[in-house]
C-alpha cells in the first residue's frame, strides 16, 4: 500500500483535482493530528462522494484514512453518510435496494443461490458475527410464510424472487427504455426529475402499459405525458394515481444515519381519500391475496397466498409491524429480546434481524424519550439503536490491546478485570465475554472474517480494485494522469443510442457540469414547489457560471443560456457568481457550470405550466458505480451559450 | 421592563429563507410572484406582503476563499424610531419592550413613516406593513414552546438567531465578535448596539457595514 500510495504526492494532488499544495497540506496535516489518542476526527460525506463512477473507492479511501490514524469505534470518530431524506438509513436497514434483503442480507441469485443450503453456506461469514447469519435468514422466513416454511420445504426459500442480474435504479430504466417492463409502481418517487439522462427517462416511460403512483401531488413522473414536446395522444401508457397521506399524517419511525430508530406519530388524519402507504399496502396484498385464492389458474400462487398478513386490518398499528420485525418465539409468541436469541431450525421469527432487540418483551424501545446530559451525552434510553442499542459502533476499538480505553474524556467501554467481561458507558459491541487474551479479543470489527480493519479489500467484496485508485468521470476534460486508463473499467454504462458521451477533452463540450440542491426544495421539489412560500423564496432552476467565464462568453447575471451536454439542452437563467472560480487541471483551465436539480415542469413554480423543461438531469449521463450502481451525477461535460 | 430584541448572526446563517417563509405563514402574508434575477435575494424587496427578506451579499477577492454574508432585512426597532413620532395616526406606537408595534386599523396609508424610517424600511398597501417582532407571539405566547419567540426565530435551522433581552444579547454578540476576531476574521463587529437609540436587531457582520454598498448583488 505505501509504494502503491507513494504515486499520489501533493504534487500530483494539485495536478489532478486543482488543490493547491499548501492548502491540501494544511488539510492533511490538521487532519492528521486526530491520530492523537485522545482526539478524533470524523469525516462526512453525502453526494458529492458517491455519486461518482468510483463512488465506492471513494468512501473506501475515507476508511483507510480512518483505520490508519484510529478514527473507528470513538465518540467523534468513524464514516457518517449525510442523508438527503429523514429515514434513507431505515429503508436500506429493511432492504429497500434490489441486493439486500433486511437487515443486509444479500438478496438470492439465481446461480449462486439455488437452495436455501446453498444461501446459508454463501451468506455465512466465518470468524465473524456474521457465522449467525442463517439464524437471520431463517427467521426472516418463518416471519413471512409463518407456519408453512417448514425444514422439509426450505422455510419457503424458494418462495423468495431471485436475481440474475442487476435490478438497480438505472437497470431497471434502461429494461424499461427497451420495452422489457410492462408495468411500474412508484411510491413517492419522481425519478423523471431525479434520475440521469431525461430524454432516455422520459421514453422509458413511454413504453410502460400501466403506471400506478402513490404520492402527495401529481409529478412529474406520473404527469410525463404532459411533458413539452410530447403529444399525450401518442401515449399509450395508463396511468393510476393513489393519493397518500404525508409524514404528519401517518405513524411509524425513522431511522437516522447514526442508527438510531425514533418512533413518529400522527399529527393530523389524512385528508380526503387520502391513506397511509401501509394501508395501501395492506389494501393491495389483501386484495392480491383474493385474486389468487378465487383463480382457478393461477401461476405460482403460494408467495402471495400464503404470505402472513396479520397486522391487524387496514387501520393495523405501526406497532404491529415493528413487533414482526423485532420477531418471536414460535412456541408461545412471546417476544425475543434480541437477535442472540433467533435460531435457525424455525423456532423464531425475526422480519429484520438488525432491528431485533428494538421490541422486546419490555416493549418498543424506539418510543423512549430520556435526554442523557452526562459525559459525553450517549443518550442510551432516547428511541434505540441497532445492533442492540450500541450508540459507537465497533467500540472496542476505543480501547488499546489490553482492553483500557485509549482516553479518559472518550470513555467508552472497557475490560472489567474482575467480573471478566466488557462494561461501559456504551452497549459494548463486541463478544461480551471475550477477554482481550481470548482468540479474536484484540480484533474489534466483528462483522468481518477476522474481526480487523480492511486497508486491503479482498477480492469479492468490493467488484472493482483492492485499494482505491483515481480515475477520471467518465466524461473529462483532462487523460488522466495517474495512468493509461481513463475511466474506471468497471463503470456501468448503457449502449441505447440515447446515451451519448463526449470525448476526453471534447471542445464541444468544454466546461465541466455538476448539479445539486437549493436549501429551500426537498429532493425532486414535489412538495415545496407546490407550496407558494418555498417556491416565492427559490421560484427557478438557473445555471451558476464563474464571472470569468461569463465575461469571455458575454454573459449578464440573470440571462438566459442554453446549456446543452451530448444528451440534451435546457435554457435556464444565468448566475454570474464568484463562488465559482476557475481551475488549473495539469496545466488547463477548466470551468465549471452548476445546476441545483429541484426543479421540473409541473408546480407552482414559474415554469410549472408544463412548457419548459428546467430538469438539470437533461444534461447528466446513466452512468455508475460498479458496487453501488449510483449514478455519475456530480461531473460531466457540457457547453453554455447566451441565447 | 426590559428591552427585548433580535440578535441575528451572520457567520451562522445559511441562507435557507425558513426564517422568510416562517414570518410569511405566521403573519398570514401573501406571496410575491417572484423569477429568478442573478440572485439567491427573493422576494427581491420589501413590500406590502414582504415584511421581512434575507439580503444576499457576494465577494471574492483573489487568493481568499469566496464570501457570501448574508443580512436579515426588516424594521430593525430603533430606539429613537423616527416613524413613530411623525405617524399622525397612532398607528406605530412603541411598546414598553421596546417594539415597533402597528395598528393596521388606525393606519391612514399616508406613507410619512416609509420617508422618515432612515432605511425606508414600513411599506405602505392599504395599510402600513413591517415588522412588529411578531406583537402577538411575544405578548401572549409560551416560553416552554417557544412561541413567545418570533416565528423568524423559532423557524432558524443553523442557530442564527435568538430573541430576547436586549442586554444580554448584546453581551452575547460582543463576545461572540471577540471570538471571530480570534479566528482571523479581523473585520467582525456588531451592528446595531448603539445607532438610532440603540436598534432592536443586534447584527453579528463579518464585514463593515459600508460593505454592503459595494458587493450587494440583489436588487434594489
Amino acid at each position: 500500500m505505501i509504494i502503491f500510495y507513494s504515486r499520489y504526492t501533493p504534487e500530483t494532488v494539485e495536478k489532478v483535482t486543482g488543490m493547491k499544495q499548501d492548502v491540501f497540506l494544511k488539510i492533511a496535516e490538521t487532519y492528521a493530528t486526530t491520530a492523537a489518542p485522545d482526539k478524533s476526527g470524523t469525516l462526512l460525506y453525502a453526494m458529492g462522494l458517491t455519486q461518482s463512477t468510483k463512488g465506492v473507492q471513494n468512501i473506501r479511501a475515507f476508511s483507510i484514512v480512518q483505520l490508519l490514524l484510529g478514527n473507528m469505534g470513538l465518540p467523534g470518530g468513524g464514516i457518517n453518510a449525510m442523508r438527503g431524506e429523514a429515514n434513507v438509513q431505515g429503508s436500506t436497514d429493511a432492504g429497500l435496494l434490489y441486493g439486500n434483503l433486511p437487515g443486509y442480507l444479500p438478496a438470492p441469485h439465481t446461480k449462486l443461490h439455488p437452495n436455501l443450503k446453498t444461501y446459508l453456506e454463501k451468506i455465512t461469514v466465518i470468524n465473524s458475527y456474521l457465522e449467525n447469519a442463517p439464524k437471520f435468514a431463517v427467521s426472516m422466513l418463518k416471519a413471512w410464510w409463518g407456519d408453512k416454511a417448514q425444514p422439509d420445504n426450505d422455510f419457503c426459500f424458494d418462495y423468495l424472487p431471485k436475481h440474475s442480474r442487476p435490478h438497480s435504479y438505472m437497470d431497471m430504466f434502461d429494461d424499461m427504455y427497451a420495452g422489457k417492463m410492462q408495468g411500474l409502481m412508484i411510491w413517492g418517487m419522481n425519478p423523471l426529475v431525479s434520475g440521469p439522462n431525461y430524454n432516455k427517462m422520459s421514453k422509458s416511460f413511454d413504453q410502460l402499459d400501466w403506471l400506478l403512483a402513490v404520492d402527495l401531488f401529481e409529478s412529474e413522473t406520473h404527469g410525463f405525458w404532459k411533458r413539452p414536446g410530447c403529444n399525450p395522444q401518442d401515449v399509450k401508457t395508463e396511468v393510476f394515481l393513489l393519493p397518500a397521506a404525508s409524514m404528519v399524517e401517518k405513524d411509524g419511525s425513522a431511522t437516522n444515519t447514526s442508527r438510531w430508530l425514533q418512533m413518529r406519530y400522527k399529527s393530523v388524519e389524512p385528508i380526503g381519500d387520502c391513506k397511509e402507504d401501509s394501508v395501501i399496502m395492506y389494501l393491495l396484498v389483501d386484495e392480491l391475496k383474493k385474486l389468487y385464492a378465487n383463480d382457478s389458474a393461477p401461476v405460482f400462487p403460494d408467495p402471495i397466498v400464503n404470505l402472513t398478513w396479520e397486522y391487524g386490518g387496514e387501520h393495523h398499528d405501526a406497532e404491529e409491524v415493528f413487533k414482526e420485525m423485532n420477531g418471536w418465539n414460535v412456541s408461545n409468541k412471546t417476544q425475543v429480546s434480541g437477535f442472540g436469541q433467533l435460531k435457525d431450525d424455525g423456532s423464531t421469527t425475526s422480519g429484520c434481524w438488525l432491528y431485533s432487540g428494538m421490541y422486546p418483551p419490555a416493549g418498543n424501545l424506539a418510543k423512549r424519550r430520556k435526554p442523557d446530559k452526562k459525559g459525553i451525552g450517549l443518550n442510551l434510553e432516547w428511541g434505540w439503536a441497532w445492533p442492540m442499542n450500541r450508540r459507537i459502533l465497533y467500540n472496542r476499538a476505543s480501547c488499546d490491546l489490553d482492553g483500557k480505553p485509549f482516553s479518559d474524556k472518550k470513555y467508552l467501554i472497557h475490560w472489567d478485570v474482575v467480573a471478566k467481561k466488557w462494561v461501559g458507558a456504551d452497549v459494548p459491541d463486541f463478544i461480551a465475554n471475550r477477554a482481550p487474551t481470548d482468540p479474536l479479543g484484540t480484533a474489534p470489527f466483528i462483522m468481518v472474517p477476522h474481526g480487523l480493519g480492511r486497508l486491503f479489500a479482498p477480492s469479492g467484496m468490493i467488484v472493482d480494485g483492492p485499494l482505491p485508485e483515481h480515475y477520471e468521470p467518465m466524461e473529462s476534460p483532462v487523460h488522466n494522469f495517474m495512468g493509461s486508463v481513463q475511466n474506471n473499467p468497471l463503470a456501468v454504462t448503457y449502449t441505447t443510442e440515447l446515451d451519448k458521451w463526449a470525448t476526453v477533452g471534447d471542445t464541444e463540450f468544454p466546461y465541466i457540469g455538476t448539479t445539486y440542491r437549493v436549501a429551500e426544495h426537498y429532493q425532486s421539489g414535489n412538495i415545496t414547489r407546490k407550496v407558494l412560500t418555498t417556491v416565492e423564496a427559490a421560484p427557478e432552476a438557473f445555471l451558476e457560471i464563474d464571472p470569468e467565464l461569463a465575461k469571455e462568453k458575454g454573459i449578464k447575471n440573470g440571462e438566459l443560456v442554453e446549456v446543452s451536454s451530448a444528451r440534451g439542452k435546457l435554457q435556464v437563467k444565468a448566475f454570474v457568481t464568484p463562488r465559482l472560480q476557475p481551475f488549473d487541471i495539469n496545466g488547463k483551465k477548466c470551468h465549471v457550470v452548476g445546476m441545483p436539480w429541484n426543479y421540473g415542469f409541473l408546480g407552482e413554480d414559474p415554469q410549472g405550466d408544463g412548457k419548459k423543461v428546467q430538469i438539470a438531469n437533461m444534461l447528466t449521463p446513466q452512468a455508475g458505480d460498479p458496487n453501488a450502481r449510483i449514478p455519475e451525477y456530480k461531473a460531466f461535460m457540457v457547453n453554455v451559450r447566451r441565447v | 421592563m426590559a428591552r427585548l430584541a433580535y440578535l441575528f448572526d451572520s457567520s451562522k446563517c445559511m441562507g435557507c429563507h425558513g426564517c422568510q417563509v416562517s414570518c410569511k405563514k405566521w403573519n398570514e402574508e401573501k406571496t410575491v410572484k417572484t423569477h429568478f434575477a442573478g440572485s439567491f435575494q427573493n422576494p427581491p424587496t420589501l413590500s406590502k406582503d414582504t415584511r421581512m427578506i434575507m439580503r444576499f451579499y457576494e465577494n471574492f477577492e483573489k487568493d481568499t476563499i469566496p464570501q457570501l454574508n448574508i443580512l436579515k432585512y426588516q424594521c430593525f426597532h430603533c430606539g429613537e424610531p423616527a416613524c413613530v413620532k411623525v405617524c399622525p395616526s397612532g398607528a406605530l406606537t412603541k411598546t414598553s419592550t421596546g417594539i415597533i408595534a402597528m395598528d393596521q386599523r388606525k393606519c391612514i396609508a399616508c406613507g410619512y413613516c416609509h420617508n422618515a424610517c432612515p432605511y425606508n424600511i414600513p411599506e405602505i398597501g392599504e395599510h402600513v406593513n413591517k415588522c412588529d417582532m411578531c406583537f402577538s407571539r411575544t405578548e401572549s405566547g409560551n416560553d416552554n414552546d417557544k412561541t413567545s419567540t418570533p416565528a423568524c426565530v423559532k423557524a432558524c435551522p443553523a442557530g442564527a438567531m435568538e430573541f430576547g433581552d436586549r442586554d444580554a444579547l448584546i453581551a452575547k454578540a460582543n463576545s461572540r465578535v471577540e471570538w471571530m476576531k480570534g479566528r482571523g476574521i479581523s473585520t467582525a463587529n456588531v451592528y446595531g448596539d448603539k445607532i438610532l437609540g440603540g436598534l432592536g436587531v443586534i447584527s453579528i457582520l463579518k464585514a463593515e457595514p459600508t460593505y454592503g454598498t459595494s458587493h450587494y448583488t440583489g436588487r434594489a
